[in-house]
């Protein structure tokens, strides 16, 4: 970030024909500033440096859009009219650079800006720069000295001195530290953004962490600083350097802003009060970049309005060291569980990606084919189950889909979805009972069924509100069984289906819970993901019900769950 | 700030409808008898000088009779005050008071408008009597596009516990008084005191304006000389300086001189600024070395080659000096080679005959650095030229250095003439002309001129170098005066081309 000027600020040179104008135009170009136009009354209609001319600020709006900032190098003495022709026609920022301005024009400058909400910068200003991001007016000559002297950094500049300003920053830069945005106030006794104001724009400027002022004898800009900071509106650390000690008074060093008014704007009364608010106030111009940095190298100390985290151990940071073995991430490199994305991309299907990403173990096509059975078998089972009446109750509210489809997720429980898990837990202990006690798969299964109805307790994966022969189980039994993939789990739970049906006298078959929880067994799926497979393959399904509910249907209506009908496609014949 | 004096502010009160007491001011006794003897009513004479209190420095005097003025002016005219001589006196009626008030304006720059202050006392003290009653003393912040309505006029003096007919007068009359500092571009003014005489009137006493200095070309009426602040007269030199100035709208020229009476030995430097923080930077190097600056000059804001060279002319004229020492921010924007163009041209022309160390840097520096030290042995004394990584207290070293083992020359030979056998020249913007010696540049295998013209507006015209513009359009300013067609041409030419700069006041007619 940086303050005043950033590459997307759409700025026009008034006064561009001239001298200045076209070297500057130049610059500012060169520099990243997006320059989108030059006015100069009469001279529209040619080119200065690759920048269409217009006559007038309202053609130019008119011809390349909105404008963001003005940069004046027109003759002080028709500095007032070009600038109320700027803000007439909207522009927010101006940048006065020539000197010589009378003041009753500034005030009436300043006057129609307030009006328009408005600022500007100077007059008698050499511009703002912001390392790499742009420049205003004529800071640092050409591109090439201005890229040669500033890099980006944390340190913002304000200055009543244009050539200070360019030292302060390069002296800074020669000791390693980088600067935000530096601005010259301008060099005349009234400006339109003083010290205080720019000191407001650093404060809510992330970039900038410390901020050096060049003050001068004269004006009240660095008392009004210091009330700035006391008033807490200003809350970085700041250092600042007070020039014209030596001035006699009456004596004007060319600053006509450098004169004495009353007891304030003297060297002492400055000083005083800076230091009174707390800032650094240097002795030597030189002391800037080694106080600079000092103040750098403590800062969270003085950043009191901007919560900084507390700075963490060596000890701390060891341990806060942790490790993943999913995905690694490097410049120009993704790799899932060590396999090239981009390798991975189109030679499996997702699936076993799917799998890869679990298990850390690319599996067999066969695999693949019998997790796709998975996913499509549990894709949606129609309006009525919980997890798709929350999905549309959520919809009908006007949720968004992320909202809507998580409260069908979550919905998603021990009752709903929920006995993937309990299935391949009671397969499990079925198999470690035959395996333990030497027993066939339906001797393990009687044993471990009468148990359980002697518990009284409800065996999961069996039986189905609604399907007493889902078509889901017998073509996911079926794939597995054609794949190979079928196994001990797969055996059992069939066994585990006649026990059930034996000893209940009635038949409870498997449902698609214990299909899925046999299979994922039989692939090497650990028990505690069992459910997850269930609530992937259902997301896609609520997807269509909340959009569907969000598109043919009204806001917030009763949503019936059992009182509903098909109106899609029908079976072919 | 440019101060006006008492007769100066009255007459401009006067002209915006306010009263002032009938009078004039005058710069001989005898028009001061002869004022008197118009206003035939006992008279109050008074010095015209910038100090406050004047009754209490005896500046002012009462007459009774016109012999009595003439007296009083005699005595006056011509009394030393501060740096000043009194050079007229002002002759007025005296005025029977009842009551004083105090009236004044002060442009405000954390309010960025002016102020209108006003008192419910006046006179002497003022200051005093604001510290000590401040409910007296009331203030107003005037919308600059509005101006001072009377009704804000009357609040000003309700608030100071004013009523009646008077608080109507004080109505009409404070927004005539901002009219006048509104239209004269007053920085601040003052009427002190605004007197309520006997019968109940209203009328100025005394009245001061500062005009700001960039608006002082708007009001020729007021004659000023020097649109400057000083603390005593300007001096031929600063006089010849501001012609300069005046002149050239292309930068800034500041000059102002700061000791006059100084010998060689004396360690007092010409000194040469860029940028007013800049050019303290130096100053306080030289100060801490122990040297004295002869002048304060400030050539800045990208100024033209030629606005440097008459400066150094200027700052080289003051005799005395031992050192040249010019320096600025040390990273400046605008183009150092024009500076060192300027300042080469014009040690060549003046003959250097002191030691000048030069702080250059900035924007293409090393150019400039070239420029300058390239010229050693153009005339008589070392130069020697600086950029950004070299600090101003090195740089008053070096000065120190050379002005210890520098001695120099009793008579300094003049530069060698330039008497073109074919002469080509055109005017620039300031006065100054342009002249190749075609008999030359024939023979020169260079032709650096066209290169290093910054404007581009000279073409060969076979092995001649020729305007590519017109003669007028150069001379309205398509001419910059970068002077590297006589600088250039000189070092890597055939000195072949030559411009002169005149500086009125200071070049013989």
């Amino acid at each position: 970030m940086s303050i005043l000027i950033d590459p997307g600020k759409r700025v026009i040179v008034q006064g561009i024909t001239g001298r200045e104008g076209i070297a500057r135009t130049r610059l500012m170009k060169n520099y990243h500033t997006q320059v989108v136009g030059g006015v100069t009354p009469g001279k529209g209609g040619i080119e200065v440096e690759g920048v269409p001319v217009y006559d007038t600020v309202r053609a130019a709006w008119e011809a390349t859009g909105d404008i963001d900032v003005s940069v004046l190098f027109v003759p002080a003495p028709l500095v007032k009219d070009a600038a109320l022709e700027a803000l007439e026609a909207g522009v927010r920022l101006l940048l006065i650079v020539p000197d010589r301005v009378p003041m009753y024009d500034v005030l009436e400058i300043d006057a129609a800006a307030k009006e328009k909400g408005a600022h500007f910068i100077g007059p008698n200003t050499l511009g703002v720069l912001s390392p790499d991001k742009g420049v205003l007016g004529m800071m640092g000559g050409s591109a090439a000295s201005a890229r040669d002297w500033f890099f980006p950094g944390p340190v913002g500049v304000t200055s009543r001195s244009g050539g200070i300003t360019t030292s302060i920053a390069y002296y800074l830069a020669k000791a390693g530290l980088g600067a935000s945005t530096l601005v010259h106030v301008g060099g005349d006794a009234i400006v339109g953004m003083p010290h205080a104001e720019i000191l407001k724009r650093f404060e809510t400027d992330p970039q900038t962490e410390v901020v050096v002022l060049f003050g001068e004898i004269g004006t009240s800009q660095e008392e009004t600083a210091a009330a700035l900071i006391e008033r807490g509106e200003f809350t970085k650390p700041l250092i600042a350097y007070i020039g014209g000690k030596a001035a006699r008074s009456g004596t004007r060093f060319s600053h006509a802003g450098a004169i004495f008014e009353g007891g304030r704007g003297t060297h002492e009364s400055k000083v005083a009060r800076l230091r009174e608010a707390g800032a650094h106030v240097v002795e030597s111009f030189a002391d800037i970049p080694r106080i600079t940095a000092e103040v750098l190298k403590s800062r969270p100390v003085y950043t009191v309005a901007k919560p900084v985290p507390k700075p963490v151990s060596q000890d701390e940071v060891d341990n806060l060291h942790w490790t993943t073995a999913i995905t690694k991430i490097a410049p120009n490199e993704i790799r899932l569980r060590g396999h090239r994305i981009d390798e991975l991309m189109g030679q499996v299907s997702f699936s076993q990606a799917i799998y890869l990403a679990l298990t850390g173990k690319l599996p067999s096509e066969p695999v693949g084919r019998l997790l796709d059975a998975i996913f499509v078998s549990s894709i949606d089972h129609g309006a009525s189950p919980p997890s798709a009446l929350a999905a549309r109750t959520s919809a009908s509210t006007g949720a968004p889909f992320n909202a809507a489809i998580a409260a069908g997720l979550l919905s998603i429980n021990k009752h709903h979805g929920g006995a993937v898990e309990d299935c391949m837990r009671l397969i499990q202990a079925a198999l470690n009972m035959a395996k333990s006690d030497n027993l066939s798969p339906s001797e393990a299964a009687d044993r471990l069924v009468a148990s359980y109805h002697e518990q009284k307790k409800r065996l999961p994966g069996f039986g189905h509100r609604l399907h007493t022969h889902d078509p889901r189980t017998t073509r996911l039994l079926d794939i597995a069984a054609e794949s190979g993939t079928a196994g001990e789990a797969v055996t059992m739970v069939q066994a585990l289906a006649v026990s059930i049906a034996r000893q209940m006298g009635r038949a409870f078959p498997v449902n698609v819970d214990g299909a899925m929880a046999a299979v994922l067994l039989d692939i090497g799926i650990p028990l505690e993901l069992g459910n997850t497979f269930f609530l992937i393959a259902r997301v896609p399904g609520l997807v269509a019900h909340v959009y569907e509910e969000a598109t043919r249907e009204r806001p917030m209506r009763r949503i019936h769950p059992t009182d509903h009908d098909y109106d899609g496609p029908l079976p072919e014949g | 700030m440019t101060r006006l004096h008492e007769y100066q502010g009255k007459a401009i009160l006067k002209q915006f409808g306010i009263p002032v007491p009938r009078g004039a001011a005058v710069a001989s006794p005898e028009e001061a008898r002869a004022i008197a003897v118009d206003i035939r009513v006992p008279v109050v004479v008074k010095a015209q000088a910038w100090v406050t209190g004047r009754a209490g420095k005896n500046l002012v005097y009462f007459a009774d009779n016109p012999d009595d003025a003439a007296q009083a002016a005699q005595e006056l005219l011509g009394r030393l005050v501060g740096n000043f001589r009194v050079e007229k006196v002002m002759v007025e009626e005296r005025v029977a008071i009842a009551r004083e008030f105090y009236l004044g304006l002060i442009v405000d720059d954390s309010a960025r408008a002016p102020i209108i202050i006003f008192s419910s006392v006046g006179g002497t003290g003022i200051e005093d009597i604001a510290r000590e009653f401040p409910e007296k003393v009331a203030r107003y912040t005037v919308d600059i596009r509005a101006g001072l309505p009377e009704f804000a006029a009357r609040d000003l003096a309700r608030q100071v516990g004013i009523e009646g007919k008077l608080l109507t007068q004080l109505g009409s009359f404070m927004p005539k008084f901002y009219a006048a500092a509104r239209a004269y571009d007053a920085r601040s003014a003052e009427i002190n005191p605004l007197a309520l005489t006997a019968d109940g009137n209203l009328i100025a006493l005394d009245a001061r304006f500062t005009v700001d200095d960039y608006a002082v070309a708007r009001h020729p009426d007021l004659g000023i000389e020097i649109a400057r602040e000083f603390d005593r007269p300007p001096t031929e030199l600063e006089k010849i300086a501001w012609q300069v100035e005046k002149h050239d709208y292309r930068g800034t020229f500041y000059f102002i001189q700061m000791e006059t009476d100084f010998h060689k030995g004396d360690r007092v430097v010409g000194f040469h600024g860029a940028g007013g923080g800049g050019s303290m930077m130096n100053m306080d190097a030289l100060f801490a070395r122990g040297f004295k600056i002869a002048d304060f000059v400030d050539t800045s804001g990208n100024p033209p080659a030629s606005k440097v060279y008459r400066a150094a002319r200027i700052i080289l004229s003051q005799q005395g000096i031992d050192g040249y020492y010019a320096g600025g921010s040390g990273v400046a924007s605008q183009e150092q080679f024009h500076t060192a163009r300027g300042l080469v041209k014009a040690f060549m022309d003046e003959g250097l005959n002191v030691p000048a160390v030069i702080r250059v840097g900035g924007n293409a520096e090393e150019q400039a650095i070239t420029i300058l030290e390239r010229a050693n042995g153009a005339f008589p004394a070392p130069v020697e030229a600086y950029g950004r990584d070299d600090s101003p207290d090195k740089c008053v070293e070096r000065l120190e250095s050379l002005v210890e083992s520098y001695v120099p020359l009793e008579h300094v030979p003049p530069r060698e003439p330039f008497e073109p056998a074919e002469p080509y020249s055109f005017e620039t913007v300031t006065g100054g002309t342009v002249t190749y010696d075609y008999a030359r540049c024939r023979d020169c295998t260079t032709k650096i001129c066209v290169e290093t013209c910054v404007p581009k507006i000279l073409s060969l015209d076979g092995d001649v170098p020729v305007l590519n513009i017109s003669r007028d359009e150069a001379r309205r300013g398509g001419c910059i005066e970068c002077l590297a067609c006589e600088v250039e041409c000189h070092f890597l030419g055939n000195r072949g081309g030559r411009i002169t700069l005149p500086i009125q006041g200071l070049d013989q007619p």
